[in-house]
């Protein structure tokens, strides 16, 4: 009888220790999507500002009588830093990021930003419409990926 | 023999502008001293595209669909030339443009 004892308390102790270790990877793996999700979060938040700071500066540029070369090597810059921060972050599938960086640079660098050949064009110029859809459709990308990986975020 | 160029080391970190116009680092620009004398002469180029502060489509599109207009063959020119590049999308949009140039 006390050998039963003693092998009963054992059970009981290797079943508290198991749902001990259950209960604590359970909390682990729900406090790391937490972080990961704030991450993620976090990244988008500064690809949303870096995309509405480039579409400013675009339109700025394209509805100005004059613009130089500085101006042109500045939104080159800052479409590559807002490429390099989808990258980093793996925001997007290559093939998606691609598409999407391919769009933004010609809807904005592909003429009229250009010193020699430059004219200011109205709000409802092509260049500006296509400019707004390339970051609109960034911006939604990102966001779907973003409820896709999880699903239950506001 | 093979042409090795980098843009940022042997060109400029800050590529912009179509035409010589625009600056002294557009795409003609480029497109005159760097490509157009190896393709003359059938050598093969590797351009690495990584390390400058980002590329204007105008002079990706000068550079290298302006080669198909002074002469050069699309099929040619992509024999030719062998890129490299942390961010595929440029190569992408290269490609499009040499074959663009050539309809």
């Amino acid at each position: 009888m006390p050998e039963s004892n003693c092998t009963s308390l054992n059970w009981g102790q290797i079943v508290t220790w198991v749902l001990v270790i259950i209960g604590w990877g359970i909390i682990n793996r729900q406090h790391n999507i937490r972080e990961d999700r704030k991450e993620t979060r976090a990244s988008i938040d500064r690809v949303k500002s870096y995309s509405y700071e480039l579409e400013t500066a675009s339109i700025k540029a394209h509805m100005s009588n004059e613009i130089t070369s500085d101006d042109a090597t500045c939104i080159n810059w800052k479409i590559k830093k807002l490429i390099d921060e989808i990258e980093y972050a793996a925001l997007l599938s290559n093939e998606e990021r691609n598409a999407h960086a391919k769009m933004l640079r010609r809807s904005i660098t592909l003429s009229n930003l250009d010193p020699s050949s430059h004219c200011a064009v109205s709000e409802q110029d092509k260049i500006i419409r296509d400019t707004r859809t390339a970051i609109d459709d960034l911006v939604s990308a990102i966001e779907k990926t973003f409820r896709g990986r999880y699903p239950l975020a506001k | 023999m093979t042409v090795k160029i980098s843009i940022a080391s042997d060109f400029s970190r800050h590529p912009a502008g179509r035409v010589i116009a625009d600056g002294p680092f557009s795409g003609e620009s480029f497109r005159k001293k760097f490509l157009e004398p190896p393709i003359k002469n059938d050598k093969h180029i590797t351009i690495d595209l990584d390390g400058t502060r980002g590329y204007g489509s105008s002079f990706l599109e000068e550079a290298f669909g302006g080669l198909i207009r002074e002469g050069f063959l699309p099929e040619r020119v992509k024999e030719l030339i062998t890129f490299k590049a942390s961010d595929q999308s440029l190569i992408q949009e290269i490609l499009e443009y040499i074959d663009d140039a050539g309809k």
